[in-house]
């Protein structure tokens, strides 16, 4: 089913353009799970994926968490949506869960938007599990700096491992995928969409598409502006996290430090490493995209664009103070990705999922997820997009 | 430091220092004229000498535009982070905020207004060695009247003999902690900031480093202020005046004592008493001025229990703002430039 690209001199020109039911843009997470998804409705799905693997950006970029919660006690809605899915996600994706491991959450006393009890009530209303970490636990922690520690239940996930997932996925449900290919040009057109295609080796190829599912991520406006279509207002921040080597205590730990400028450091299963973030020093730049501002409207932008010097010793220096053992942390690597928040979301860190027909061409889609598990919104979504569509066509039929 | 503005970026000198990391708390309380290109040229510095630092500004409830003056840097000088208080809280709370929140392995507090931030280098190197501290001094007290000067050194003498308060002498404000000091000063949590005692409490390695500030230093404003301090200073430092009061009054109590059987006897062997007004009077009013001078100094020590155990946050942190050095627009467009 994969269609590696194919050599230059097979130019479009020669053929009448193929044409398909569903052209998905981006083989992130979202990409695949719409494609598998939209099979239901369609016949020909394609993805296209700009590189040489599925889940290489954001779906890998990231904290790995799978949240429970925990992680919202400023938006009591998304917590409780968190609880929702997260069985759900661990059913589901079993294979690709690591819970080998023992999930702390602590309070800051200084500098916290939430207190320790605010916290156990927080969670005491959302139902997620909460007990007071061990003693020798607790010792690990400066206590004029941290209130209280808990013992929670958060997992992480194996990107590579749900990557493999989702090839079998697509091949379970026929789905073509096309790597190493950009779609750059767009024209939407009386039933659908011409998607011009170029592949790495310089082929480019045009098809036709009923449905354009736009699931790139960071690089939506820059799909939006092939098409011609004004952007959707998107917040990005160039973010780094450290991929770190733990002293042996924190081996099978997680961390997180609630709830302002802290840290988070927890296993990062596909490189046995753990991944470390700081909420002040994780993002860097951040720039706002939207109608009437200049925006980013060339290529889809690549990690080597927006890498910048790694912030580890700011991280480490301020999260030791909370918890010294983090001075003997070893930095391996950095991950770098655009983290792109819808601008809404951002002060009540809600993470809405976006599924947006556009205003003009509603059958080009753009859909953005903002955390892994929010997958379980796509179903319905696609179902009445779909059904509203046949609907629509059944009146004009009579 | 991102490369991403490298190019905006004064050549460096050669011999960055990439092994200690450095944060430089100033305090800002209206300053709004000419915060900028003071926070701009530390930045400088900092950037020229240190491959890891910070600035960490501390608004203290500045009613004037110095909020937005300094958070005007922010998109292009990174490093950056302002805390604002929730109202002003003077001073000496203020570094402490800035203390609490800078994460360096050496932390320099200094006055944008008065100390030479070219300096900042030495100091840090000088407290880098060890584990201790720097404390900067002025023993001229630059820009003070001859009535605080004498004020200063009866109070030192005093403090020093009566008190027994081991005190750095003519402190400016200016110091430069390390790590372990600095953890060891937080530790103090006591409402009251004041390095030039509890450094030398602490005991750790404390190295002094006199200088001529370019101006009056604002710690010692006026002289009611320095009066305020003092008291606070050696209430702070030491249990002195309680324990000298309490040896007042047990001398008071004696002479008392004698004065009652004194009374007992000349009642059993005079036998016209028509004792004078004046013994009584002095009696009187000797007793008095014991009692106040008791209840004073009970009130200041009885203030301090209070808010001691009350605990109340010295200082309320309102915001934090850091740097969010955006991507020029140049080097937008470059990357725009090789899609076609
Ligand atoms: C630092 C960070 C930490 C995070 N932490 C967590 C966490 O702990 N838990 C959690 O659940 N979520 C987390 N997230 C969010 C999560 O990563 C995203 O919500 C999710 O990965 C989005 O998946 P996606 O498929 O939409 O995007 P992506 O995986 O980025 O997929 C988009 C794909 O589109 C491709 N593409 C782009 N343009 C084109 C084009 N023109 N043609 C062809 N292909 C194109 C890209 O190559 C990419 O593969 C985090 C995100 C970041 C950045």
């Amino acid at each position: 089913m994969i269609r590696q690209p194919e050599p230059a001199q097979s130019s479009d020109r020669t053929q009448a353009p193929r044409t398909v039911d569903v052209v998905v843009v981006g083989g992130g997470f979202f990409g695949c799970q719409v494609a598998a998804l939209a099979r239901k409705y369609a016949d020909k799905v394609v993805v296209v994926e700009a590189a040489d693997r599925l889940l290489t950006r954001a779906s890998y970029h990231n904290q790995a968490r799978v949240h429970n919660g925990y992680h919202y006690p400023r938006s009591i809605l998304t917590a409780l949506r968190s609880r929702v899915n997260f069985p759900k996600f661990c059913a589901d994706f079993g294979d690709c869960v690591v819970s080998d491991f023992d999930k702390y959450y602590a309070v800051a006393r200084e500098q916290s938007k939430v207190t320790a009890s605010q916290f156990a009530t927080f969670c005491q209303r959302i139902g997620a599990p909460l007990e007071p970490a061990a003693d020798q636990v607790t010792r690990w922690f400066d206590p004029d700096r941290i209130e209280m520690v808990w013992k929670t239940r958060e997992y992480a996930f194996d990107s590579l491992k749900l990557a493999e997932r989702m090839n079998q996925l697509l091949a379970e449900h026929q789905v073509q995928v096309q790597l190493s290919t950009v779609a750059k040009h767009i024209e939407p057109d009386a039933d659908g969409v011409r998607v011009q295609l170029h592949h790495a080796l310089g082929a480019v190829e045009t098809i036709r598409a009923r449905w354009l599912f736009n699931c790139t991520y960071s690089s939506l406006n820059f799909v939006l502006a092939a098409a011609g279509r004004p952007p959707i207002p998107l917040k990005h921040e160039i973010t780094e996290m450290a991929l770190v080597a733990v002293p042996t205590e924190l081996h099978k730990v997680g961390v997180t430090v609630m709830c302002g400028p802290f840290f988070s450091i927890m296993p990062f299963p596909p490189r046995g490493l753990h991944s470390f973030s700081h909420v002040r020093y994780t993002p860097r730049a951040a720039w706002l995209e939207r109608d009437g501002l200049p925006y980013h409207t060339g290529l889809p932008l690549q990690v080597a664009d927006f890498k910048v010097r790694s912030a580890f010793v700011l991280m480490q220096r301020d999260a030791a103070r909370y918890l010294p053992l983090l001075r003997q942390l070893e930095h391996v690597d950095s991950l770098w990705e655009l983290k792109t928040v819808l601008p809404q979301s951002e002060g009540n860190d809600s993470r809405p999922i976006l599924f947006r027909p556009d205003g003009l061409w509603p059958r080009l889609v753009s859909v953005m997820g903002g955390k892994i598990d929010n997958i379980y919104d796509l179903p319905r979504e696609i179902a009445d997009l779909f059904a509203d569509h046949r609907r629509h066509s059944d009146d004009l039929a009579h | 430091m991102t490369s991403l503005t490298d190019s905006q970026i004064p050549a460096r000198s050669g011999a960055r220092n990439s092994s200690t990391f450095v944060s430089v708390v100033a305090v800002l309380r209206d300053v709004a004229a000419d915060v900028q290109a003071k926070v701009r040229q530390l930045w400088e510095i900092l950037h020229r000498e240190y491959d890891n630092f910070e600035i960490v500004l501390v608004d203290d409830g500045s009613r004037d535009r110095t909020l937005e003056q300094v958070k005007a840097l922010l998109p292009t000088h990174d490093c950056l982070r302002i805390l604002t208080l929730s109202r002003a809280f003077g001073r000496e709370p203020a570094v402490a905020a800035g203390l609490d929140a800078a994460i360096g392995d050496v932390v320099v507090v200094v006055d944008l207004d008065t100390d030479p931030i070219d300096s900042i280098p030495e100091l840090v190197a000088m407290c880098c060695n060890g584990s201790g501290s720097v404390v900067g001094t002025d023993p001229t007290r630059t820009g003070e009247s001859a009535v605080q000067r004498i004020g200063a050194t009866v109070f030192y003498w005093l403090a020093q003999r009566l008190a027994g308060i081991d005190m750095i002498r003519h402190t400016t404000g200016l110091v430069a902690l390390s790590r372990p000091a600095l953890g060891a000063l937080l530790r103090i949590r006591e409402q009251a900031y004041h390095p030039q005692v509890f450094l030398p409490y602490i005991g750790l390695e404390l190295k002094t480093w006199a200088y001529r500030p370019t101006g009056r230093i604002k710690a010692n404003r006026g002289l009611f202020h320095s009066l305020d301090r003092a008291i606070d200073i050696v209430v702070t430092g030491s249990l002195w005046p309680l324990r000298i009061v309490s040896w007042a009054s047990v001398l008071a109590a004696l002479v008392n004592a004698i004065y009652l059987i004194y009374v007992v006897l000349i009642a059993l062997f005079k036998s016209h008493v028509a004792e004078g007004w004046t013994t009584t009077s002095l009696q009187n009013g000797a007793m008095f001025f014991m009692l106040f001078v008791v209840l004073a100094v009970l009130g200041e020590y009885v203030g301090r229990v209070l808010t001691e155990s009350r605990r109340r946050p010295t200082f309320v942190v309102r915001d934090e703002y850091n740097s969010s050095v955006v991507v020029q627009a140049e080097q937008r467009r470059n990357v725009v430039n090789e899609s076609r």
